[in-house]
């Protein structure tokens, strides 16, 4: 019996899962997990509360600790088997995610000191989408917009922020549909994103250098006019401003309340807006994906509003269904009959679980 | 709008009706229009580097005088030059010419060394009106300090005309300015397309919402393609792409009106352009807004001047040096912007055949929509899934406008129809006159195959 903890920080928290699983997962079976325990820890005062997370793995005496990471910059290997080697990259990143990466380094240096020491496991977001194409990750801006603060830094570059959603969605699909090679992958979570995968690579993802870009989210503004950031900016300055299309946009600026994607499937036209808006633009975004991969075989529905993919789906699909009569590759010959239908499968797996069973299916190098 | 003061100078009184009395029926028939009020409006239509202009006899359409003074200012492998043709025969001047107050001192002096007559309107495309001009209007000199107040809406488009506009009434104080918007055509663009998900509040206190830019372009375009597959054009579903060796964007047309604009509240969004950076991480503005200690003109610039092709290649900001940087060596800056200028066209393609559903034609104007076939070849390959099928041979030899290059199969007809927005400007600056509203619309007619009339 394997026991392993999840750790996903998340704002001031971090929640933790702690699982027991059978060994000999490695038969390429699905492994058998059970979720012993679960909660959600504050990180608040300094220091203390990264010790109270040491403590509980301690007292659980794991085989694993698993923690995911949001961003990972250009590491493409996920998992990760973190040892103190790794902890300088991690810090040379913080300039790229000054909110997401702090709590997790303090977090390593805290399960650092646990003897005998757990394997790390370090689940990065972004590796997924390492090896997007150039011109899929390629912002037209010149060397200039990199070196305003007058030293070089890394260009801007497009990265994605539900990669492990994405590679789940990527694997059910593969399984279910094997001949599934232009696959659309919709993430919906409180910052819901759309990834095209190509014959089983990333191709193009609705997130940009970070999750602002894209799709609205509960709270996030989603794609925005650069023309608008700068005249918000003028106004509020920088701070207010992020504020702003951080924590105050989004679905719920629309509705006016705070609601999730949950509730604006729930039938109440009073979010009618907030609908129509996000559904339009998951709408354009498999637009753009279908455009890139001359079509799309399967549509894969994932992350923490999966529940609601079925109403969205019911919109969805009809409208992505191939106009045309299929041709004969090459050729103007026609074969078959016209599209009727888009496939579509559910998964509503949450994020814990899958990252448990991938430290119990998948094969870690050290 | 006061129309009085102008009338002296736009309409003859002889031909102006009273105030209350109704216009005679004489002025209503086409030929005594022609006869009476024979007036030469100037248009000139103000790009990020170039300056078309087009002196056009109303309301018969006749050109005097038309050309486009090209890369002014902007850094490129070539330079200046002005093009220019009259009475069909076309010459070219190579000049320096580093703004837009100097290109139009040089098509006056076309016009005075042609003898042609004084023009008795200037009619200016503007791209960004905001909330302070919402439809075309005729300025006085009054309406100056609400046009400056737009200046930044559209950064690298606006101010050159307010300039102009400017320099043009102290040139010449007794011919009115007109300006024509960009942005009226999508004013049918829907809600859930034009919001953009910010606090209530401080949208509607500063205005955002999606403008959409290239208006007059689109409607044009759109108008000749449903006159070239004989569909009434409230029934032409479409998708418009104005690929300008400046700007560029793509429109949503659903029974032929917009519904969606690559571009947005300004026309930084969307494609790559020549020096614009078209879509971009809100998150990256507000960083290099930081990192270069607050200094928002400098962001701006950068955007707006130093992105796009340009800041991807280095060495030009027009795509077709680009292009003939690809096909005669392996200069992978090149490349690179090349194909992530064709990449971002295409998702946005696709995510408009994929909104408006039914697409009856796919329209590639200006520029280097009307003459770059590699673009249209890469924008449309692959795209089976659409009904999307170019013939190659078409696409490379098309003898006029407009051209259906896509094949007999194809489900989508893809068409490359010129534009002509100087003649439309023309068009609705005319209108803009109590004489002109009631003129009967000027539309060519086509025939069967396609062929003007």
């Amino acid at each position: 019996m394997k026991k392993l903890i999840v750790l996903i920080p998340e704002g001031i928290s971090i929640n933790y899962f702690a699982y027991q699983a059978e060994a000999g997962a490695s038969s390429g079976l699905k492994p058998h997990l059970d979720i012993v325990r679960s909660g959600r820890m504050k990180l608040r005062g300094p220091g203390a509360s990264f010790a109270a997370v040491r403590k509980l793995v301690e007292d659980y005496k794991v085989d694993t600790v698993a923690i995911r990471v949001v961003y990972g910059g250009n590491e493409s290997e996920t998992p990760l088997a973190y040892n103190g080697t790794h902890l300088r990259a991690l810090e040379d990143l913080v300039r790229e995610s000054p909110v997401d990466l702090p709590p997790v380094i303090k977090l390593l240096k805290n399960l650092q000191r646990i003897i005998p020491a757990p394997e790390i496991l370090l689940f990065f977001e972004t590796s997924f989408f390492v090896d997007l194409p150039l011109q899929e990750r390629t912002y037209a801006l010149g060397d200039s917009s990199s070196d305003l603060s007058g030293k070089k830094s890394r260009a801007y570059r497009k990265y994605g922020y539900h990669g492990l959603f994405h590679e789940e969605g990527l694997r059910r699909g593969q399984r279910e549909f094997p001949d599934a090679n232009r696959i659309i992958s919709i993430c919906l979570g409180p910052v819901p994103e759309v990834a095209a995968i190509y014959n089983r690579k990333p191709v193009m993802i609705s997130s940009g250098s970070t999750p602002l870009e894209g799709l609205p989210g509960n709270t996030t503004c989603g794609d925005m006019d650069p023309g608008v950031v700068m005249l918000l900016e003028s106004k509020l300055g920088p701070e207010m401003t992020n504020e702003m299309l951080s924590r105050k946009s989004g679905l719920s600026a629309l509705a006016e309340k705070s609601i999730t994607i949950e509730d604006l499937f729930r039938g109440d036209e009073k979010y009618g807006q907030a609908r129509n808006l996000l559904q339009y633009r998951v709408l354009l975004s498999c637009g753009s994906a279908i455009a890139i991969m001359d079509g799309v075989d399967a549509v894969v529905f994932t992350g923490r509003y999966a529940s609601s993919a079925v109403q969205l789906s019911e919109w969805l699909l009809p409208r992505l269904v191939s106009p045309a009569m299929p041709k004969l590759s090459g050729t103007s010959k026609n074969v078959g009959e016209p599209q009727k239908s888009v496939r579509a499968i559910y998964v509503h797996e949450s994020l814990d679980r899958i990252i448990a069973e991938m430290c119990t299916s998948i094969p870690i190098p050290h | 709008m006061d129309y009085a003061n102008m009338t002296g100078v736009l309409y003859p009184c002889s031909v102006l009706p009273s105030p209350g009395e109704e216009m005679s029926n004489e002025l209503m028939t086409k030929d005594s229009v022609n006869t009476k009020i024979a007036r030469e409006i100037l248009v000139l239509n103000c790009g990020s580097s170039s300056l078309k202009f087009k002196m056009i006899s109303m309301p018969s359409l006749e050109e005097i005088l038309g050309g486009e003074v090209q890369r002014i200012g902007a850094k490129t492998s070539e330079p200046s030059k002005i093009v220019y043709r009259v009475g069909g025969k076309e010459e070219t001047v190579t000049k320096k010419i580093v703004g837009y107050r100097e290109a139009f001192s040089e098509v006056m002096n076309l016009v005075e060394m042609g003898n042609k007559p004084m023009p008795e309107l200037f009619a200016h495309r503007y791209v960004h009106g905001g909330t302070e001009f919402r439809s075309d209007a005729i300025l006085s000199r009054e309406d100056l300090p609400a046009l400056v107040r737009t200046k930044d809406l559209a950064p690298v488009h606006n101010p050159p005309v307010i300039d102009l506009i400017s320099y043009c009434m102290d040139e010449y104080p007794g011919v009115p300015q007109a300006i024509i918007l960009d942005t009226e055509f999508h004013s049918t663009i829907p809600d859930y397309a034009a919001t953009y998900p910010i606090p209530k509040e401080i949208r509607n206190r500063l205005g955002i919402r999606k403008y959409g830019f290239h208006g007059i372009s689109h409607r044009y375009v759109t108008e000749e393609a449903a006159r070239f597959l004989g569909i009434p054009m409230e029934r032409l579903n479409a998708v418009s792409c104005h690929l300008g060796s400046g700007g560029a964007s793509l429109c949503a047309v659903v029974n032929g009106k917009s519904v969606d604009n690559s571009m947005g509240f300004s026309p930084l969004l969307g494609l790559v352009m020549s020096t614009r950076s078209g879509d971009l991480d809100p998150a990256i503005v507000l960083k290099m807004i930081v990192y270069s200690g607050g200094d928002d003109a400098k962001v701006n610039r950068i955007l707006n001047k130093k992105s796009g092709v340009l800041g991807l290649y280095g060495s030009s900001s027009d795509i077709r040096d680009v292009i003939k940087k690809t096909l005669t060596s392996d200069d992978d800056r090149a490349q690179t912007a090349l194909d992530v200028y064709l990449w971002r066209i295409k998702k946005y393609l696709g995510a408009y055949l994929t909104a408006v559903g039914s697409v009856d034609a796919i329209t590639f104007t200006d520029t280097i929509g009307e003459t770059m076939p590699l673009v249209r070849e890469t924008i449309c390959r692959n795209m089976d899934y659409f009904g999307i099928e170019l013939d190659e041979w078409k696409n490379t030899h098309i003898a006029k406008y407009p051209a259906d290059v896509s094949t007999s199969d194809s489900r989508v007809r893809v068409l490359v129809v010129k534009t002509d927005e100087e003649t439309a400007i023309a068009q609705r600056a005319y209108r803009l006159s109590p004489v002109g509203s009631e003129l009967p619309n000027l539309e060519i007619e086509y025939n069967v195959s396609g062929a003007k009339e």
